[in-house]
Formats: C-alpha cells, sequence, structure tokens
C-alpha cells in the first residue's frame, strides 16, 4: 500500500493557482525530495498532505487516510516540521516537548523528552524561552517536536535550515536511519547536495506542476547530466 | 514621515482588506454611515429617558474609552518589532534594517490610526447624524461642533492610551504608579471633589464652548504623543530571562478541564510570561471603573433621575469582555499548532474558558460594587444573572464571528453587521427592561428573563455552530 497517494491536487488562491493536477505516490521506507524554485507551489503541497491546508480539488491519502476529509486524524499520525520555525514564544523548550507530548499522548514521555533534548545538545538552554532561542535552536526544537511520538512518516519542509553543519550531518543520519527502519519522508528542500545524497526518489516541480520525478539516478542517467543541471534545465524549459 | 504615513496606511488597508476584500472592507463606513443615521433618527425617543445632554457626555465618554482602547500603540509597536505576528512583517518594524528610528515609526503608527479611524469611523459617524436634519430637524451648527468634540474626545483617548503604552513599555513600575494615579482621580471624581471634566475637558468643552477648554484639549492630544513617542526606546533587544519548569504544574493545577487541561495550561502560562495580565487589567477595570464612577456621578452627582441601575450596568459589562478576548488572541502567534493534532475551534473552546476564569470575577465584583454604590441590592441575584448570561453570550458571538482574529475580523463589514445584529438588539431590549422594573416590577422581570433564556438558546446554537464554522479554518496567518 502506498503511504502517500496523491491524485488530481490542484489549489487556487483566489485567481492563483498554486498547484495544478498534481499526481504522485511514496511507498514505506522511501525518502522523497520535492525540488522547485520559489513560489513553484512545494510547501503548499505538503501542506494539503500533511491536513494543514485543504485542496481545491483532487484527491491525497495518508497511511490510508484522506486528507481532506480527516485533517487531524493525519496531524495525529504524522510528524511535520513546518518552513517557518515558530514554536510557542512564552514556553521553554522542555515546557513544548512536554506540551507537544500531553497533545499527542506520548507515552514514557520525560525520558522521550530528555533524550531529544540530549540529541539536540537543548539542555543548557532549557530554561529559555522559545522566543528568546537562536533560530538554529528554534529548528531543533521544532525537528525534536516532530520526532518526538515516532511517526510512520514525516513531513519537512526545509529542515536543514539555520542547522550547522554538525547538525546538518546529525540530522541526516538520523532520517537516514529512520528510513531504513521503515519511516517515509516527504520533504521540500533547496539544498540539493544534501538531497542527492539522501533522497531515494525526487520530484521537480514548477508553476504548480510537477516537471519530472523518479529516483535520482534514473533522472540523472537520463540526460546524463547532474541533479543541479537537470533541475535548472526542467525549469528553464517549463 | 511623508513618504512613510502613505505606506502606512496603504499597508493598514491591504491587511485589513486580506481578511475580506477591498471592496467590502471599503463599505464598512457606509454602515456605519446607516447605523447611525438609525441612531439620530431614533433619538427623540431615547432622548425622553435619558436627557440630551447626558446622553451627549456619555457619548464623550464612550467615544474617549474607544479611544483608549485602540490607542496602545507602544504595545502594538513592539509585539511586531518582536515578530509575533508569524511570517508578517510591517513597516513600524524596518528601523532594524533600514537607518530610521524607532520613535518615527512608531509616531507613524498613531498618525495612521488617527487617519485611519477618523476616515472609517468619525466622519461616517457625523455623515450619518447630517443625513438625519431633514427628519431630526438638529442645527447643522451643532451637529458640527458635536462631531468636532467628539472627534477631539476620541484622540484625548488615542493619544493618552498611547502614552501609558509607552510608560508601560519603558518601566512597569512608573507605569502601575500612574495607574494608582488615575484610580485615585477616579476616586476623587466619585467621591464629588471636582467634576469628570477635569480628566476629561472635551466634555465640558462641548457645553461650555469655552477657548480654554479647546485650548487645553489639543494641548493634551498634542503633549501626550509627543511624550509617548519620546519614550519610545530605540533598542528592542528583549533581556533573556530564566524560567523554572511550570508547565506540569499548570496543567495540574487544570486538570480539571480534562482533554482541554493541557491547552488551558500552556494559555495561561502564555499570559503570565508575556505579562499581559497587567495589559488586560488596564484595557478592562479602567473601563469598569470610568463605568462605575459614571454611575455614581448620575445617581449622586447630579442627581439626575434615569433609571440606570445595576442591571443596566450588570448588561453593559458584557460588552468590556469583549476586549479581553481580543487581548487572548493577541499574546502570540499560533503557527505552530499546524503540526499538531488540535483544531482552531478546540482553541477557540479553550480561550472562551480561559476568558471565563479570567474575566467573571472582577464582572462579579464590579456588579456587586455598582449595587453598593447605588443601595441597588433587592434586585442584584438578577443583575448577577444578567452579567452571567450577557458576558458568556457576547464572548461566544464574537468567538463564532471571528474565530482567532477577532481584532481584524471585525472591520470586516459583513462581520460588523452580523455582530451588531445579534449583540445590541439584546442589549437595547435588556437596557429598555431596566428602566422600567421600578415602574412595572413583575413584566420588567419576566421581560429580562425571556430575553436571558433567549441568549443562553442562541449562546448554545453559537457555541456549537463555531465547530461548523471554524473546523476547516487555519492556524497560521499567511
Amino acid at each position: 500500500m502506498a503511504i502517500i497517494k496523491v491524485e488530481g491536487i490542484s489549489k487556487s488562491f483566489g485567481k492563483t493557482e498554486a498547484l495544478k493536477g498534481v499526481d504522485l505516490e511514496i511507498g514505506k521506507g522511501e525518502f522523497f525530495g520535492c525540488f522547485g524554485p520559489n513560489g513553484a507551489g512545494k510547501t503548499t503541497l505538503l501542506r494539503i498532505l500533511s491536513g494543514q491546508m485543504e485542496a481545491t480539488a483532487g484527491k491525497a491519502t495518508i497511511l490510508g487516510i484522506d486528507a481532506s476529509e480527516k485533517p487531524l486524524d493525519v496531524k495525529k499520525v504524522v510528524g511535520i516540521v513546518p518552513e517557518v520555525e515558530s514554536p510557542p514564544s512564552y514556553l521553554t523548550g522542555r515546557e513544548y516537548l512536554h506540551f507537544v507530548g500531553k497533545v499527542r499522548k506520548v507515552d514514557k514521555l520525560q525520558e522521550k523528552i530528555d533524550y531529544w533534548l540530549d540529541f539536540f545538545e537543548l539542555n543548557d538552554k532549557s530554561d529559555t524561552i522559545s522566543r528568546d532561542l537562536s533560530k538554529g535552536m528554534k529548528q531543533k526544537l521544532m525537528l525534536a517536536s516532530a520526532f518526538i511520538h515516532k511517526p510512520k512518516l514525516l513531513f519537512l519542509d526545509e529542515p536543514f535550515i539555520n542547522l550547522d553543519p554538525l547538525y546538518q550531518r546529525k540530522v541526516k543520519d538520523y532520517l537516514t536511519n529512520y528510513t531504513s527502519n521503515g519511516g517515509t519522508i516527504f520533504m521540500c528542500t533547496h539544498i540539493l547536495e544534501i538531497a542527492e545524497k539522501i533522497c531515494t526518489r525526487v520530484a521537480i516541480i514548477n508553476e504548480g506542476k510537477i516537471l519530472a520525478k523518479g529516483p535520482i539516478d534514473e533522472l540523472k542517467q537520463k540526460a546524463d547530466e547532474d541533479l543541479e543541471r537537470v533541475f535548472l534545465r526542467l525549469v528553464t524549459e517549463s | 514621515m511623508r513618504t512613510l504615513l502613505p505606506l502606512m496606511l496603504k499597508e493598514e488597508l491591504r491587511f485589513h482588506a486580506s481578511h475580506s476584500n477591498r471592496y467590502i472592507f471599503l463599505s464598512f463606513p457606509v454602515i456605519v454611515c446607516i447605523f447611525s443615521l438609525a441612531t439620530a433618527v431614533s433619538s427623540p425617543r431615547l432622548f425622553q429617558e435619558i436627557p440630551a445632554e447626558r446622553m451627549i457626555s456619555l457619548t464623550h465618554v464612550s467615544i474617549f474609552l474607544y479611544g483608549m482602547s485602540v490607542g496602545t500603540f507602544a504595545f502594538l509597536g513592539m509585539q511586531i518589532v518582536e515578530r509575533r505576528f508569524g511570517r508578517r512583517n510591517f513597516l513600524v518594524a524596518m528601523p532594524s534594517l533600514l537607518p530610521m528610528t524607532y520613535k518615527k515609526t512608531f509616531f507613524g503608527l498613531y498618525l495612521r490610526d488617527v487617519v485611519f479611524y477618523v476616515l472609517l469611523l468619525i466622519f461616517p459617524l457625523m455623515l450619518g447624524l447630517i443625513l438625519s436634519i431633514p427628519i431630526t430637524h438638529f442645527s447643522i451648527i451643532s451637529i458640527t461642533w458635536l462631531g468636532f468634540t467628539l472627534l477631539l474626545s476620541f484622540l484625548l483617548g488615542m493619544s493618552f492610551s498611547f502614552f501609558m503604552s509607552a510608560v508601560y513599555v519603558r518601566s512597569t513600575m512608573v507605569f502601575s504608579g500612574l495607574m494608582v494615579i488615575i484610580v485615585a482621580a477616579l476616586g476623587g471624581v466619585a467621591l464629588e471633589l471636582y467634576e469628570v471634566w477635569i480628566l476629561v475637558p472635551t466634555i465640558q468643552l462641548y457645553s461650555s464652548v469655552e477657548p480654554f477648554y479647546l485650548l487645553e484639549s489639543l494641548f493634551l492630544i498634542a503633549l501626550l504623543p509627543l511624550v509617548a513617542t519620546l519614550l519610545t526606546p530605540e533598542r528592542h533587544e528583549s533581556k533573556i530571562d530564566s524560567y523554572k519548569e511550570e508547565f506540569p504544574a499548570f496543567e495540574k493545577r487544570f486538570s480539571f478541564f480534562k482533554s482541554y487541561a493541557t491547552l488551558v495550561a500552556k494559555e495561561f502560562l502564555d499570559l503570565k510570561r508575556s505579562k499581559t495580565y497587567s495589559k488586560m487589567l488596564f484595557s478592562f477595570v479602567v473601563p469598569l471603573i470610568f463605568l462605575g464612577v459614571t454611575s455614581f456621578l448620575v445617581r449622586f452627582g447630579f442627581d439626575i433621575p434615569v433609571g440606570f441601575n445595576t442591571i443596566f450596568y450588570a448588561a453593559m459589562v458584557g460588552f468590556f469582555g469583549i476586549l479581553i478576548y481580543s487581548w487572548l488572541n493577541n499574546v502570540d502567534v499560533t503557527d505552530y499548532f499546524e503540526t499538531l493534532p488540535v483544531t482552531v475551534p478546540q482553541l477557540i473552546r479553550v480561550r472562551l474558558i480561559v476568558f471565563a476564569i479570567l474575566t467573571l470575577w472582577i464582572s462579579t465584583a464590579f456588579v456587586i460594587g455598582i449595587a453598593i454604590i447605588n443601595g441597588d441590592f433587592a434586585l442584584l441575584w438578577l443583575a448577577l444573572l444578567v452579567m452571567f448570561i450577557i458576558s458568556m453570550y457576547m464572548v461566544i458571538t464574537i468567538a463564532y464571528l471571528t474565530g482567532l482574529r477577532p481584532n481584524t475580523s471585525l472591520f470586516a463589514p459583513d462581520v460588523m453587521l452580523k455582530f451588531w445584529a445579534l449583540t445590541l438588539l439584546p442589549d437595547v431590549c435588556i437596557t429598555l427592561l431596566s428602566f422600567t422594573l421600578y415602574t412595572n416590577l413583575v413584566m420588567s422581570v419576566i421581560g429580562i428573563f425571556i430575553v436571558c433564556f433567549m441568549l443562553i438558546f442562541a449562546s448554545i446554537i453559537l457555541y456549537r455552530g463555531i465547530d461548523r464554522k471554524w473546523g476547516r479554518a487555519e492556524f497560521a496567518v499567511l
């Protein structure tokens, strides 16, 4: 069974068509990357699939749940890292993870909070409210809050942004390990180098349409180019 | 400022229009004008109950309070600078990037809202009164004079609020000290040591038409924003404090709310750490104190034989509750809820719970206080009942109509019309019934009971409707 199944998804904001009939299918254990220039529709697609936004037309099924019909059920079983790091301003990192854990009804919560604060080395800042954290620390907190309930599917919008190279590496390793153990990832990013190394399959999107999709090696072999050149050529031609 | 102000006006117009659309938004002044016209036409009936002079004084006080409620520019500016509007950014925050001062942009906020509210509210209000002349035969001169003094009352309220919020941003200690002085000053009015126009000179200006009061009003309107602007800090570096872990304790404290306990606890922790309590106190308790002093004056100071009794004031309190709901939705961004299995209706309900916990005891104390001032205990039980029902009805109505964005959504004319229709009618009914309490007790009490019963019924319908109306709404302000 496909973990994510997208059939003819369209989204309009007034007269602007952000997505135009997108079809997609992502299987278990895949690390799927979605690339595209600014305003291509990547974040809109991610928000629709993760139950944050309703599509204008089409159907998205996530882990067997209709994302339009039951967005809350989708949010219960997935982890989401949004484009903008925005943990609640007046909770400390520890309190935010406690809050997320309670909302998600996570068992052995204290243990998991300790693990993730330790993983991201946020213990030193555990008594600082999120408003006073650096962008990188806020991003770490958003990542921890998406991982804490061990979801089967992760939606990540630019997860490496604001992270230093050390944590980019650490998160990359965690995500690779996560998919090896059967987890599935849908990721939007601009950083082609990272995506080229960790994604198993990608889609290139522009002006709301998918221009190409498939395994990275396949896309590269077809045109005998590296991923960056494939990306630039497709986007320029579209 | 010549470049900045037009851009700020454009920005504000686009911001508000984004909640409905440009044309619907621009029909707002038309609705205000029609409402004003309707009020003017029905005023002869109103003047039979309340003397015209007293009604005009109360209108000045009301518009002064309204000016106060929209004039907290130093708070507003700080919120924008601290990026508490999610992904939105505004011109007021530009001094962080451009060679300009916060003093200039904060003063720009003040000027922007003066233009904005005058064009959108005060002018249409006056136009409505002028259009009523063929029916009411009001004198054009007296209407123009009223319009001018009302405008000054509004500007005075805005300027005072700007000043107080600037003081708060600089020093909460000084702010608290000023609050004590204000309460003492209001107490002086209550004790008849001086008249209320000593504090709001525009009231006296209207009736006396003396240049001294005009100069005094203009002086205050110019001085307060000037001082507020000078007080605006150029550096907005919030100091980093340490906080002990309080969330689990808060959650335990609110555990009787069961599935809502986690969310209610978070709201209260937000209020505590963002120091919103004191801002709420300012915007809720000060108008109540004003109302209390007015009550005292009407009863004893002016010795006016109008039927203002405890039930009338109990009904009025409900309106002020709307301010608290606005504050609750102005503490922090809610974008992160998008990533969690929480819906907008759930958060609206949580804020209704927080509203009830925060305000009902203050409102109860106020109504009891009014009963003591007026020696009006016989119907205190009914006044408390009216206060509870109207407060909850008002806040449920505003929550139903505006969701998590009461400040901006109320400027959408369709929302505003619904709000007026849903809130004004019951309040007018209760007010009129309260006037007849001492002439026809039984019928009035029966009437009040019927209205209260209908409000409970309407509250249940609207409360249940929150799910349908806001079930698919998004948290993020895009």
